[in-house]
């Protein structure tokens, strides 16, 4: 940085790049990871982004590095594609929780297996497609379909705790992937004004107005059979316009998988509510945008989901603000609802945005986050079935960037402002419920 | 990434306010120069906020400018335009392009302040901390607020430390303030008003005169340690003068043909520190004069009369040549060898008189008359430093008589300043025809008399 020679050497290296990959790369639109490879989850993405490279919001300056080199970690969305690794193939950008957990699985794939590391991100970013079926979309360049990724992600962000496959027990040979708690977020709802006016009006809030619905009346919203769904509170009729988060997100995920009733897919989506997502009923947004062009689209009937850690980050100024000018409502449950008096997912004190404990610790509408990691990387003694000799693949770097008991990216301390969870409390989080490892197979299997 | 970027770009207004208010509790910095050339004290908190000065490699540590919080914020000076901590050897804390390893870090939003900068060296991410991991050695570990993007150091808060080879585990020297004052600048003197006397009109480059207002310099750099507290004190001859403690000093009568100089006390975290300037040349146009008298008085003591001595050197012995036939007579010659005398009687100055006998000379049954013997006195010059000294006459061999005079000094004679005379005779023996060949020894006796 702060000599020419550094700055000489640097050019020859991207020199040497461009030479010997020129065949398959061509300039790279953003910097590559000095070591590990972070991808997935929108929801963890500013959180993630502002822990590996560095952030002051805390007051001291946080970056986690490990053994004297830098992190790298990929939005859900951007450009089209990714590089991650010097030298590294150009791959489709994984958007959101799932195809984060599904690039890992590709990346960690055995490379002697034909077709084993393939990856196509389901959605062709920028172009208006969105697809669930991880076989992109059908303007999709041949040139970003079907990458072999070996090695190429190291870590995904996850807002879901199964984002791809069920969880199995550490004694199975195939829990190849480990589920490491990040964080814990909750789920809340966004309005447009004049909807969470209107609802406030209808449950005859008087203070500040934090607009609740149940899980049971956002069930009848995202898998409505009608064009303009409504609900009926205290005998007023109100329309609502829902907006789901695009396909892959987590947030979507766990949304539905909480309030839709019906026979759902893996990623917890039942036929209703695709005919209703179909039928254009349901419009697809962007997570954690309340200016998406389907939010604004929806106008004052507009309603989705929404990262209660997301909107405390873009309303401290942490994040990039995409709330504009919606107002954040709650899940009402027997927890968050006490007296009839909703517990707003965040607490403002003197303008600054914090997480509401109690409407956090909500077992159904509190969420713990995660990163996902290959499993014998980072657990010495796993052999996976006797497949691998234990301790072959294991990084002791890796490892400790996962140790909760360090500054790394596992770190919930909230004291001092020198620690990752201080980073975290900004931008939204508080300490995971659970400080449990959980384990999964890997999603990918075959070419895509 | 890209963008995220220009994300961060975007919020970087808004951070500033709800930061603020993240934090509220943070000491203020002190800053005094320590003993290694630190622009204040950093202290050290491990990740439990334990105060400490010992630590593993990868070990998590925080600086702080407080030894009792982990949180007092090291502060920048306010021309600081990016903040590193760094890793380097103790020459090199200014240098940035040679610095062994550092990182980038930021400020605590809207201030110059640095709050709990990371100081692990494994996380000085850049260059090669590495290496001074493998080699140990003494370094400087710290925080340098920095201009002209990185090249220029403002400031540096560091602490010295010893790393141990191969393990990379460090331990930090003590922190102290700077008792000596190596960092503090040397103040000056300047004439800031010159007075309009008349004695002053013919003023050249340099002078002061009485009337002359003079002004103390702390001479301290655009970026200095905010919390010294500063003092002055003016001194005539070195000395203090009474009252005069303020940064001017107008130059009083008394002080004519007297050096003025002025002291900066520097005064931080309990320590002391005092600057000197250098002394102004004699202090002009005063109604003292140089001039007067000066009473003497001086004792004279008695001079103690000395002694009259000859000195002999222990086993003394002529030295004489080879024999050889000259007219059919064999003769050898040969020197007496130095004898000495010392008359130290300054206040009497007798003179002395010196006389030589010398006994037949004899080989077995076999003898020589002295009277064969030639005797010529010689006083040595160069050695004697007595005057009135004269040798005496020689005697011819084969005719002489002894005793026979040596030398002699005069009466009230000036012994000179050691009255010490050193002599000499050159020997002649000629031996009858007569006379069997062989060795024959003799013996001069001298024989030193008063006059």
């Amino acid at each position: 940085m702060f000599n020419a020679k550094k700055i000489v050497a640097t050019a020859a290296i991207f020199g040497a790049g461009f030479a010997a990959f020129s065949s398959s790369s061509v300039v790279q639109a953003e910097p590559v990871s000095n070591s590990y490879a972070i991808v997935g989850s929108d929801t963890l993405e500013d959180v993630v982004n502002a822990i590996v490279n560095g952030t002051a919001i805390t007051g001291a300056t946080v970056r986690v590095t490990i053994n004297g080199a830098t992190l790298g970690s990929f939005d859900a969305t951007g450009a089209p594609y990714i590089i991650t690794k010097p030298g590294g193939v150009r791959f489709s950008r994984p958007n959101g929780s799932g195809e984060g957990f599904q690039a890992l699985s590709a990346s960690i794939g055995d490379a002697n297996v034909a077709n084993n590391n393939l990856f196509t991100s389901g959605t062709y970013q920028n172009k208006g497609e969105a697809s669930v079926s991880g076989s992109g979309g059908a303007t999709m360049p041949a040139s970003l379909k079907n990458i072999n990724i070996n090695g190429q992600v190291d870590l995904s962000r996850s807002s879901s705790s199964d984002p791809k496959t069920t969880k199995q027990t550490a004694a199975d040979a195939t829990a190849t992937i480990v589920r490491v708690p990040f964080a814990r977020d909750a789920i809340a709802i966004v309005m447009a004004p004049a909807l969470a006016t209107a609802v406030c009006a209808a449950e005859g809030q008087t203070g500040t107005c934090v607009p609740y619905l149940t899980a049971a009346q956002l069930g009848s919203l995202y898998e409505t059979a009608s064009a303009n769904p409504t609900l009926t509170i205290n005998g007023t009729v109100i329309t609502f316009k829902p907006v789901i988060p695009q396909a892959g997100s987590g947030t979507r995920k766990d949304f539905l998988g909480k309030v839709v009733t019906g026979t759902k897919d893996s990623n917890n989506q039942t036929p209703a509510f695709l005919a209703a997502e179909t039928a254009g009923y349901v419009a697809t947004g962007q997570e954690h945008d309340a200016i998406s062009a389907a939010f604004i689209a929806a106008g004052d009937a507009a309603i989705e989901p929404m990262s209660a850690s997301r909107w405390i980050a873009m309303k401290n100024g942490a994040s990039y603000d995409k709330s504009g000018n919606a107002v954040i409502g709650a899940v009402a449950t027997s927890t968050t609802l006490v007296n009839s008096v909703i517990a707003s997912p965040v607490t403002v004190t003197a303008g600054v945005y914090s997480p509401n404990a109690s409407y956090y610790a909500d077992t159904t509408w509190g969420r713990d986050v995660f990163l996902f990691v290959e499993r014998a990387r980072i657990d010495s003694a796993f052999t996976a079935g006797g497949t691998i000799t234990a301790g072959s693949k294991y990084d002791a770097n890796l490892a400790a960037l996962l140790d909760p008991t360090l500054n790394t990216l596992a770190n919930t301390a909230t004291t001092g402002a020198s620690k990752v969870g201080k980073v975290k409390l900004a931008y939204g989080f508080l300490a995971p419920l659970s400080t449990d490892l959980a384990y999964f197979a890997p999603s990918y299997v075959g070419s895509k | 990434m890209k963008e995220t970027m220009k994300k961060n770009l975007l919020r970087a207004g808004v951070v500033a306010a709800a930061a603020a208010m993240l934090l509220g509790n943070i000491a203020p910095a002190q800053a005094a120069y320590q003993s290694n050339g630190s622009f204040g004290a950093v202290y050290l908190y491990d990740g439990t906020y334990t105060l400490g000065n010992s630590y593993t490699w990868t070990g998590e540590v925080v600086g702080s400018a407080s030894a009792t919080a982990s949180d007092s914020v090291l502060a920048c000076p306010a021309s600081s335009t990016g903040v590193s901590t760094f890793l380097s050897t103790v020459g090199n804390v200014a240098t940035p392009g040679s610095w062994n390893a550092f990182a980038p870090i930021a400020f605590s939003a809207g201030t110059k302040n640095v709050l709990q900068p990371n100081l692990s060296p494994s996380a000085q991410i850049n260059g090669n901390a590495l290496g001074v991991k493998t080699s140990g050695g003494t370094f400087a570990l710290g925080v340098a607020c920095t201009s002209n993007n990185g090249v220029t150091v403002l400031a540096s808060f560091y602490r010295t430390i010893t790393v141990t080879a191969s393990t990379g585990a460090w331990v930090a020297d003590a922190t102290a303030v700077d008792s000596v004052g190596n960092s503090l600048p040397t103040p000056t003197i300047t004439l800031t008003t010159p007075t309009t006397n008349a004695a002053a009109a013919g003023r050249t480059a340099g002078q002061v005169f009485v009337g002359d207002v003079l002004t103390v310099n702390k001479n301290q750099p655009a970026v200095f340690p905010a919390d010294y507290t500063t003092t002055y004190q003016w001194k005539r001859n070195g000395n203090a003068i009474s009252g005069q403690t303020g940064a001017t000093y107008t130059v009083v009568d008394a002080d004519g043909y007297a050096k003025i100089s002025a002291d900066v006390i520097y005064t931080a975290a309990g320590v002391s520190v005092t600057k000197s300037s250098t002394q102004t040349g004699m202090i002009l146009g005063g109604s003292a004069v140089l001039g007067g008298t000066v009473s003497l008085s001086a004792g004279v003591s008695a001079i103690q009369n000395g002694f009259l001595e000859l000195s002999i050197p222990t086993n003394a012995a002529a030295s004489f040549g080879s024999a050889s036939i000259v007219n059919n007579y064999s003769v050898t010659t040969g020197t007496l060898g130095n004898v000495q005398v010392n008359d130290t009687r300054w206040i009497t100055t007798d003179g002395w008189d010196l006389q030589a006998d010398v006994a037949t000379f004899t080989s077995g049954g076999n003898t020589i008359a002295k009277s064969n013997l030639g005797f010529a006195p010689k006083v040595v010059t160069g050695s004697t430093t007595a005057t009135g000294v004269t040798a005496a006459a020689a005697t011819t061999a084969g005719s002489a008589t002894y005793p026979t005079a040596f030398a002699s000094a005069a009466k009230n004679a000036d012994l000179g300043l050691t009255g010490v005379s050193v002599l000499n005779a050159d020997l002649t023996l000629r031996a009858p025809r007569t006379t069997p060949a062989g060795t024959y020894a003799s013996t001069v006796t001298l024989t030193l008399a008063t006059k």
